[in-house]
């Protein structure tokens, strides 16, 4: 019996992830994340000192601006629209505690981010070869294409399997993306630059952050307010530093906007990258721990709220 | 506790419920119930029946914890219903079906089965058993939101029966289905709660819930307006009826006389009719032995084999 929760929890969190997968706008927001981001460095014209730096600073901006989008869409979907579809109630009628459903739903989008955030590591990788080959006309005519192929062998999948578009679009595309970066990582200049990794995980962290406090909030509102409360959180908690952390030390009333919001600063590291520099896991890894933290006090938050929601 | 006195406690006990919805900002919004006071005992079928808006949905989501009562208690097994524990005994058919438009047939049973404290050799044993016993053995690789509504029912009756469940709680059962699919679906209840399963449905087709439903409640505006055994309540007063065979117009003549000689009042003569439910099964029935469900819908099998348990009885007279 004790097993029970551990396999609900299972089956829940693959149903949570398959859910916001196969919702259309997950995949055009995927899409168009890797597009922009192998597309860009063909738009920069002057490089600001270094190449490829602000082609790796727009990737990583893409991965955020657009993970932000598929956390909250994503939260909204799995949560209140399971609560308003009714899909809520079925499944809280078998012996599945609210607890374990909310945390499921968190851990669904969990999958979701780090499947999104792969694409976007894959993305990113591809974005610096392309900035260092910026002659190679046939390349730069070839890899904005790897998302697009990926999208026309779900095509073909779909139409001889019958298996569902979506779902097969988004293994396929990560697929292209491997198999592209793999491909060229050894013949390009500079490989596959492991240095950056960290900076795409620590968005990642971020975006898991934010995934939780948009769940939480989906306990008690819609998706539009859900989206621009995220978003609001996101701008403050970039210039929390300036707008309250120099306050800390003289007012009250900096500390605790200060404390309550998240710092993405600590997410933030484009400028650790600058030069050829790396940032350690040691790093990666506090600021790991710093984003557990802080995603299960909101968790804790969003798990009383919908103790106490009328699920109709 | 003896074990006769449990199985003879209520299964449902609402008393002096009430429920009030709330706005945003916690100001009372709709008055849904307004002190209910109900029993449901087990093995009966317990009908709830009102127009829209009358309380029907909201009872029933109090009884599975979905919502919480306002004031007032409401036990289930014994039990509160936000205990986990009692969902484990219950049944929940929503009165949308209401699935994941993504997932097959198969998929759908296979993943609410999960929730439950089954191994995997039993889940994979009901699923099949349940997808032969709904009729869509030919559909079930087709993803649910592909479903006619009637087919999405069915899959929808068919997650509420996964546990085998003591209780089990219909809201419209029937809505959205076809005669036959009707039919089925009240010959499936009356067939559980014959096996000593308990049924508390709401409806508004007050042809089904006549046929099956052994007490009803009238719920208008969240109060009880009229509970009871369905015949007492049905039972038009100062009325008798004979009926017998096709009979000579002149032994007709003499028993009407012999009536109005001995009641003093002249009896209405009609010929009783067949329901139409009953004349379009019959029609369907001799059609579907010729023609092929272009849906992959068929008519479905017997009773689950792991529903049959249980002694079948005739429900009470």
């Amino acid at each position: 019996m004790h097993r029970l929760p551990v396999r609900q929890l299972i089956a829940l969190s693959g149903i949570a992830c398959l859910e916001v997968i196969r919702q259309p706008i997950t995949l055009l927001l995927m899409v168009t994340c890797t597009v922009l981001t192998i597309l860009n460095p063909m738009l920069v014209i002057y490089p600001f000192g270094e190449v490829g730096k602000l082609p790796r600073d727009s990737a990583l901006a893409f991965q955020l601006g657009f993970g932000l989008l598929v956390a909250a869409y994503g939260a909204c979907t799995t949560l209140s629209r399971e609560v308003e579809s009714g899909t809520a109630s079925a499944v809280l009628s078998k012996p599945v505690s609210r607890e374990n459903f909310f945390f499921s739903k968190f851990l669904g989008m969990v999958a979701v981010i780090v499947i999104y955030s792969l694409c976007s590591i894959l993305a990113t990788q591809l974005n610096q070869m392309i900035s260092h080959e910026l002659r190679d006309h046939a390349l730069l005519a070839l890899l904005p294409l790897t998302p697009v192929a990926g999208l026309l062998a779900a095509a073909v999948i779909n139409y001889t399997t019958r298996r569902p578009f979506v779902t097969v679009a988004f293994a396929s595309v990560l697929v292209c993306l491997a198999l592209t970066t793999g491909a060229l990582a050894y013949g390009m200049h500079g490989g596959f630059q492991w240095r950056i990794v960290p900076a795409n995980v620590l968005i990642t962290f971020a975006l898991i952050v934010l995934a939780a406090i948009a769940i939480t909030l989906s306990t008690r509102l819609r998706t539009a307010p859900t989206i621009m409360i995220c978003s609001a959180v996101l701008v403050l908690g970039l210039v929390s530093d300036f707008l309250f952390g120099r306050f800390t030390d003289e007012n009250w009333w900096g500390t605790i906007p200060y404390m309550l919001l998240p710092n993405w600063q600590h997410f933030w590291v484009t400028d650790g990258l600058t030069g050829g520099g790396s940032v350690p896991w040691t790093y990666v890894l506090n600021a790991g721990g710093y984003a557990v933290l802080y995603a299960a006090g909101v968790l804790a938050i969003g798990t009383l709220c919908f103790r106490w929601t009328d699920v109709q | 506790m003896t074990e006769s006195a449990s199985t003879t406690r209520p299964v449902v006990v609402a008393h002096d419920l009430h429920k009030t919805f709330k706005d945003f900002w916690r100001r009372p919004k709709v008055h849904a119930l307004k002190g209910v006071d109900l029993e449901v005992q087990p093995g009966e079928i317990f009908g709830l029946l009102g127009p829209n808006g009358a309380g029907k949905s909201t009872l029933i989501k109090l009884l599975l914890g979905l919502l919480r009562p306002s004031s007032g208690d409401i036990r289930i097994f014994d039990q509160s219903p936000s205990d986990v524990r009692s969902k484990e005994r219950i049944g929940y058919l929503p009165e949308e079906t209401t699935l994941y438009r993504y997932l097959t047939a198969r998929e759908t049973l296979s993943f609410y089965a999960r929730l439950f404290d089954l191994d995997a050799a039993a889940r994979r044993e009901r699923v099949d058993q349940l997808i032969e016993m709904i009729g869509l053995a030919r559909a079930e690789t087709r993803v649910v939101g592909e479903y006619s509504k009637g087919m999405g029912r069915r899959i929808g009756l068919a997650q509420a029966l996964l546990n085998d469940p003591e209780l089990l709680i219909l809201d419209e059962p029937t809505s959205g289905l076809d005669p036959a699919g009707r039919r089925q679906i009240k010959d499936l209840i009356q067939a559980l709660a014959r096996r000593g399963r308990t049924v508390v449905l709401s409806s508004h087709l007050l042809a089904d819930v006549e046929d099956i439903c052994d007490r009803i409640a009238i719920l208008f505006s969240g109060r009880v307006y009229a509970l009871g055994r369905t015949r007492d309540l049905l039972e038009a007063e100062h009325r008798t009826r004979i009926t017998f065979p096709e009979v000579t117009e002149e032994a007709m003549r003499t028993v009407l006389a012999a009536i109005q000689t001995a009641s003093g009042v002249e009896p209405d003569v009609d010929r009783p009719t067949v329901p139409l439910e009953h004349f379009f099964l019959d029609v369907i029935e001799s059609a579907q032995q010729s023609e092929r469900d272009p849906t992959g819908a068929t008519s479905g099998g017997e009773l689950a084999p792991f529903l049959d348990r249980g002694s079948d009885h005739d429900p009470d007279p």
